[in-house]
């Protein structure tokens, strides 16, 4: 049976090295290298500089966030369970926008679905100023709003944004944020 | 008493709009969300921003989060998505300069603290910009490299965590922490060099 070369072997172990380190090899593997690292000074160097870099990075030095952090979030929390829940939910398991919501202007039955009666049918002057009862809508992620009011003359494209934020501002409302 | 519970039974009741319990999940994880973040984007306010955002997700997905599922995981994951939509927007592709303010005492980490409060000046000096080394490096390395070495060697996570947040196989990780991790040893190797020249 032929003889593993020692820069075989050496190449082999330091390309494990890191893993090894971060005690992600089996027990066996484990083993191996620590067998290995034994009587190989050129290996075990490599292993030390690895380490140097491993607790540089891991020594880096942490900053905090600013205490008006925890502030601004806990408002914002008041805010949100205030208000109806309209968001499109995160997927836990993704970590994700959950698939976009249909659009809400898009389709009849889903614009209905989200708006108090007296908007119903306005379709996008809901983005105007009306005044209505208490409605905040929180969208993220890409919404497309095809026309449902006849188009006016001439070319115009659906419009696209990335974020609808409508709320009661003074009993009217407001769209606060296109992008 | 709360500040003992698992991070996962702190999610469970902040879904029943426990906010005390999120209050508790805030708390443990703004500290490693904003780290983690301001490593990525390179700037504080930004940074700051995203963790803002990525607790508010959080909080508005609380009640669809499923227990099985690991909250720090998670919680990374979508602190990473949304350092991703920031760099999109930002339509900057490669690393971003990072602040490179003088070491604040209180910004040290404490192993490193007692290390240069024990050390001498040159210790301290050598440690200091053995840091500035491995923070520039880290700057130049491409996003999906640098984001497993701070996952891996600032969070501590398994590779299947990382996995799990980065969207890849495990296998990818690997690759990425090696080849993350002999860049930053050319860095150090380097510096070296110039040292003791």
């Amino acid at each position: 049976m032929s003889q593993i070369p020692e820069s075989a072997k050496c190449a082999a172990v330091q390309a494990e090295l890191g893993t090894y380190l971060d005690a992600e090899l089996s027990p066996e593997q484990s083993r191996t290298v620590e067998q290995h690292l034994e009587f190989c000074s050129a290996c075990r160097g490599v292993r030390l500089a690895l380490e140097l870099v491993r607790q540089a990075v891991r020594q880096l030095p942490r900053r905090e966030p600013s205490a008006a952090l925890r502030a601004r979030l806990q408002a914002q929390l008041q805010q949100e369970l205030h208000t109806p829940e309209l968001s499109a939910p995160l997927s836990p398991q993704s970590g994700e926008c959950a698939p976009p919501a249909p659009p809400l202007w898009g389709e009849a039955g889903q614009a209905r679905s989200v708006l108090p009666p007296e908007l119903e049918g306005q379709g996008n002057a809901v983005l105007g100023q009306r005044s209505a009862t208490a409605l905040r809508i929180i969208y993220r992620g890409s919404l497309r709003l095809p026309p449902l009011l006849p188009a006016p003359p001439g070319p115009k494209p659906a419009q696209t944004i990335r974020r609808l934020i409508v709320i009661r501002d003074s009993g009217t409302y407001r769209q606060l944020q296109t992008r | 008493m709360r500040n003992e519970w698992p991070d996962e039974i702190l999610m469970t009741r902040a879904a029943q709009d426990d906010t005390e319990a999120f209050d508790c999940l805030f708390a443990r994880h703004q500290s490693a969300v904003f780290n983690f973040t301001l490593r990525m984007i390179g700037d504080s306010m930004p940074a700051e921003d995203l963790t803002q955002e990525c607790f508010l997700r959080v909080w508005q997905a609380r009640r669809h989060y499923q227990p099985t599922a690991q909250f720090r995981t998670w919680l990374f994951t979508i602190a990473r998505r949304l350092v991703l939509d920031t760099w999109k927007k930002r339509e900057v592709a490669t690393a971003c300069a990072a602040e490179t303010d003088a070491l604040d005492g209180r910004h040290v980490s404490s192993e490193l603290a007692a290390h240069i409060a024990s050390a001498n000046p040159q210790t301290i000096l050598m440690a200091r910009e053995l840091e500035q080394v491995i923070t520039r490096a880290l700057e130049t390395l491409s996003e999906d490299l640098r984001e497993v070495v701070l996952l891996r060697d600032m969070e501590g996570m398994r590779y299947a965590q990382i996995a799990e947040i980065v969207d890849c196989p495990v296998g990818t990780v690997k690759s990425r922490l090696n080849a993350a991790r002999k860049r930053l040893q050319g860095a150090v190797l380097a510096w070296r060099k110039e040292t003791e020249e």
